[in-house]
């Protein structure tokens, strides 16, 4: 069959280091998540491994799946995606201050600003690659820009600082990626930048009010200084970077760790697994674990390099940028170079609903993948 | 191709590699910072943070009687804190959001039995880091409310001291603080040995402060305590306890204490006082309420205090038993005008030492103290250990107050002889008539027996201690006689045990009416010192009444009775050989003038409406015959001098109110 040819297109070693973490996650969680559930030791483990199973039918459905035919449904993707982005905050359930969660069941319950990453990278792909070439304006940027305004405002609501910083990260890497003028629109970005520290060094120096929570601007304050409150809001950062220190070089060894198994560390098995990875399997452990992800997204540039088109590069340019945000924001933040913003390690961390749109990002990569060169018939 | 189409879409490679390098570089040099440069020192921070230093309470050791039952025991409950601030924070930021504080304080108010909230008035705090919710909580509660996880929620070990027998003893058992030390009584002289040696422990725990199971700690285990058995006979603290309550009852006294010891060591047998108090809810208690007045109270003893008066005296040698005084009544010292301590009675004329003795003669003690002299009086007041704590094994023991010998004249010198003026404690009073019943030697008064190891070693075991030799075993056995006669002859003929020598001494000592510092006519204090058997004395006791309210305020007549029951139970106990149904057998000299006293009277019928019982007035002075008949509102017409000899109607008689009795009065000793 002619169809099973773009098999050959198959980036193995991309597929390897994607097993590798999924496998990873699994392992990590068998000792993470331990003591989350009081008698049930490997009741995170099983769940996810649930999600993993289930995400590998998704991945192979996406990766079948043309990606140009997605384009099709552009705007309906979008229209869904606020849809969900709405409900969340109409029946939403809160957990810890923020409602991320639309209630399925009494325990299930999906969090639609996970799917909303790869919904933006989507529907903005098709956006974009229908303005290739028309870009080069400082007025070029502006449909773009309200293009991603809408969902951003809607999970910046929720509250979720974390993934509202996601999607600009996409969304400026897949601006450049679609050939915005790089100058102008690098301007844009570091006069942004500069304008939004301008404004933080205002409020904290001179009270100038801004559309930020309390604990958002805590959560700043404690970046800054974590040593200022250490059972407070410095809370998080202070435990997980006592974690990663006490590792040391080798670690403590599998199920050793003491900050995650005794509760010291919060969130140990979702946004914060990384400290549980630091003080058990030390320096040598966090950064294989990091060079596994580093080859992972060398490939998968690898792949939007060899993609057949712009939309597919621009597809595949923005997974990847969403995944190395989503790592350096939840590294950066465990280690105490990221404000604390509770996002999870994607490919990692428990949790069906980022399992699966991390997976179905994976997919994506694979479908750009297996369609990388014209096919000649 | 394939070259020319990625330079076409992706010409901006090192705008990739360039950033995820810088990204690595920095994520992995953070890491390297604090896995390798910092390691050492954040682990130690967590380590800090993770442990929970405290001392551990060691068990503290139980206290038995001489037969090994329990008197005080102690078993492990919890204290249980709150870290108001913690609570508050964790919840604010949303940290923790399983219950509200109204839902926290609800459920530990159920658990604890407490009121909601006043719990969550103390969870409000939130500007303190600790607030007590409630001590002395039992385990099964702790272990429930552990259960709950709610953060700032801590534990202390602590005690609860329980004490089986409830109220025996409980004055000399003491009380036990909320720390676990002993503060009053036993429990406080012996607290160093109770208490045993705190462990510390250092233990790894989680947020709850839950300790970990399998976590690395430092351990150093609380030694128990040793346990305390004492010398406190269950038979003869029975006995105590009950003529106390008969007492009690009988005499509505302010208050009532007994103690008995064994005259030969030194041992105390058994002790006790009312009112009691139940030591297992002592909080509800003042101190004075749980003051041990065997040891503590003091007051002019009377009468009693003559044995030490009369054996200084014989032991000088300024008199004999057979040495003759004049007792007209009253004696005048240096203008001072002292009687006898009851006035109505006849005055015995020519009498010897022992006759005074029997009839508690305050004028002839008053010439055998003068004759004696004051140097010599007071050389055997501090031999006795008058004056001075007698280093007794419970705390709280006072010395008493003695007259500054530079102070007293020939009337005090008079008064102290029969027991006035000087202030004693029951237990200084109790050894020094040990030293007489013994042959002479003062001995130390113990409680405690022995000190042993939770296991059962003994630690330390008390010894009798010889304070010193007071008198001579002569002089001891002429006392002895002349207390016997007391019992066979005198005042003390209640306490009189057939087949048995009984030695005992009454008192009736009137008490300084505070207001006007003058001795009331009203408040007495009665007593009664008796030992037995006289030449063998297996047990001493004195009974200490302290303002009896009734008909009768004497020593002999209330104390008598109990001192007999409690000398004939405890000599049974110890296996000297008693007269059956001793009750119908005491036998009254005939032709010795003895005072007697009233019979509870058996009414002859249920009183209607108006009508009443005729009380028994035998004995009675003509005042107390008129407090009681008017107590019992009835007139009366008195005839004649002295004490009642005669009545009608009957006692017993049911009789309208109102109704006239005819009293006849007379000098005892003359037939009326």
């Amino acid at each position: 069959m002619s169809e099973w040819r773009i098999f050959r297109n198959l980036d193995f070693l991309f597929l390897l280091f994607f097993g590798l973490l999924l496998g990873a996650s699994l392992f990590i969680l068998s000792t993470a998540s331990l003591n989350v559930d009081p008698g049930h030791p490997y009741h995170y483990v099983k769940l996810q491994a649930v999600w993993i199973v289930t995400g590998l039918v998704l991945v192979a459905a996406v990766a079948a799946f043309d990606y140009e035919k997605i384009r099709r449904f552009t705007w309906a993707l979008y229209g869904i995606n606020l849809i969900l982005l709405a409900a969340v905050l109409f029946v939403g359930s809160s957990a810890k201050g923020a409602t991320r969660w639309i209630p399925i069941t009494s325990t299930v319950s999906i969090q639609p600003s996970e799917f909303a990453k790869l919904f933006i990278i989507i529907t903005l792909a098709d956006f974009l690659a229908k303005r290739q070439g028309k870009l080069n304006r400082f007025r070029d940027f502006l449909a773009p820009f309200l293009f991603v305004l809408v969902p951003l405002v809607l999970v910046y609501k929720q509250p979720d600082l974390g993934t509202s910083m996601v999607f600009v990260a996409i969304f400026i890497v897949m601006m450049f990626v679609a050939g915005a003028n790089p100058r102008k629109f690098g301007s844009l970005v570091l006069g942004t930048v500069l304008v939004v520290g301008l404004a933080l060094w205002l409020h904290f120096a001179h009270g100038l009010p801004l559309p930020l929570k309390d604990y958002q601007l805590q959560r700043l304050i404690i970046f800054a200084n974590p040593a200022a409150d250490t059972t407070g809001g410095g809370y998080h950062v202070t435990q997980s970077i006592w974690a990663i220190g006490s590792g040391g070089l080798w670690g403590k060894g599998y199920r050793q760790g003491t900050q995650g198994r005794f509760n010291f560390l919060p969130e140990h098995h979702t946004d914060f697994i990384f400290s549980i990875v630091g003080e058990e399997f030390g320096f040598i452990g966090a950064v294989t674990l990091l060079f596994i992800y580093l080859i992972f997204i060398l490939r998968a540039v690898g792949i939007a390099a060899k993609s057949r088109d712009l939309y597919g590069m621009l597809l595949s340019t923005g997974v990847v940028a969403m995944f190395v945000f989503h790592i350096l924001i939840n590294v950066g933040m465990t280690s105490g170079i990221m404000p604390v913003t509770g996002i999870p390690l994607p490919l990692i961390s428990y949790g069906g609903s980022t399992m699966w749109a991390n997976m179905a990002a994976a997919g994506l990569l694979l479908s750009v993948n297996l369609r990388r060169q014209k096919l000649l018939f | 191709m394939s070259r020319r189409h990625e330079d076409h879409y992706f010409s901006r490679e090192k705008w990739v590699y360039i950033p995820l390098t810088l990204v690595m570089v920095l994520v992995i040099g953070r890491l390297f910072l604090f896995q390798v440069v910092q390691a050492a020192e954040l682990q130690a921070k967590g380590l800090i943070r993770r442990t929970v230093d405290q001392s551990l309470l060691p068990a503290r050791g139980k206290i038995f009687d001489s037969a090994g039952h329990v008197l005080a025991q102690s078993m492990p409950v919890k204290g249980v804190s709150a870290d108001p601030k913690q609570l508050a924070g964790m919840i604010d930021k949303k940290q923790y959001t399983k219950m509200s504080v109204q839902e926290i304080a609800g459920r530990l108010a159920g658990i604890l039995g407490q009121n909601t909230q006043s719990i969550l008035t103390q969870l409000e705090k939130t500007n303190l880091q600790w607030v007590s919710l409630a001590h002395q909580v039992n385990i099964q509660k702790a272990e429930e409310i552990a259960r709950l996880k709610i953060p700032g929620i801590t534990f202390s070990d602590e005690e609860e001291r329980v004490y089986p027998m409830g109220s025996v003893a409980a004055s000399a058992l003491g009380i036990v603080d909320m720390a676990g030390h002993g503060v009053e009584g036993i429990e406080a002289y012996y607290d160093k040995d109770l208490y045993g040696t705190p462990g510390f422990s250092s233990t790894e725990t989680d947020t709850g402060r839950q300790s970990v199971v399998d976590a690395s700690s430092v351990n150093d285990p609380p030694i128990p305590g040793d346990n305390l058995t004492l010398t406190l006979d269950p038979t003869i603290q029975y006995l105590i306890d009950q003529n106390l309550d008969i007492l009690e009852a009988q005499t509505k006294a302010k208050n009532v204490t007994i103690i008995a010891m064994d005259p030969k060591t030194g041992k105390i047998l058994g002790l006790d006082t009312r009112p009691s108090f139940d030591p297992n809810h002592y909080t509800s208690t003042t101190p004075e309420q749980r003051k041990d007045r065997a040891i503590s109270k003091i007051y002019e003893p009377g009468s009693t205090f003559k044995i030490v008066t009369g054996s200084a005296a014989l032991e000088e040698g300024t008199i004999t038993p057979n040495s003759k005084f004049n007792d007209p009544g009253y004696l005048n010292v240096d203008g001072r005008v002292i009687k006898n301590w009851d006035s109505s009675t006849q005055p015995l004329g020519k009498a010897t030492f022992t006759q005074g003795m029997e009839r508690s003669s305050n004028v002839v003690l008053a010439q055998v103290g003068l004759k004696l002299g004051m140097s010599s009086f007071y050389k055997y007041l501090r031999a006795f250990g008058f004056g001075q704590k007698t280093g007794v094994d419970i705390a709280g023991e006072e010395s008493g107050l003695l007259v500054p010998q530079d102070k007293a004249g020939p009337v005090e010198l008079a008064t102290m002889s029969f027991g006035q003026a000087n202030m004693v404690t029951p237990i200084q009073l109790l050894t020094a008539i040990c030293a007489v019943a013994n042959g002479g030697t003062l001995y130390k008064p113990y409680i405690v027996d022995k000190i042993t190891t939770p296991d059962g070693q003994v630690v330390s075991r008390n010894k009798p201690a010889v304070v010193r030799r007071v008198i001579s075993q002569e002089t001891a056995t002429e006392m002895t006689q002349v207390l016997e006669n007391v019992v066979r002859k005198g005042t003390g003929y209640l306490a009189a045990i057939p087949g048995i020598n009984v030695a005992a001494k009454t008192g009736t000592a009137q008490k300084v009416d505070p207001k006007t510092g003058r001795y009331s006519n009203k408040d007495y204090i009665a007593s009664f010192a008796a030992y037995a058997p006289a030449e063998n004395p297996k047990i001493a006791l004195l009974i200490v009444i302290d303002s009896p309210r009734g008909p009768v305020h004497d020593g002999g007549p209330l104390g008598g009775p109990r001192a007999q029951a409690i000398l004939e139970g405890a000599l049974r106990h110890f296996g000297v050989p008693v007269a059956q149904n001793t009750q119908s057998t005491v036998t009254l000299p005939g032709n010795t003038p003895v005072r007697p006293s009233p019979k509870p009277v058996v009414p002859q019928g249920t009183p209607a409406v108006g009508e009443t019982v005729v009380p028994d007035l035998t004995g009675l002075t003509m005042r107390q015959a008129g407090e009681t008949l008017g107590k019992a509102e009835l007139h009366f017409n008195f005839q004649g001098v002295g004490l009642v000899v005669r009545q009608s109607p009957a006692p017993g008689k049911v009789v309208p109110k109102g109704t006239r009795v005819e009293v006849k009065f007379a000098v005892l000793g003359q037939s009326p």
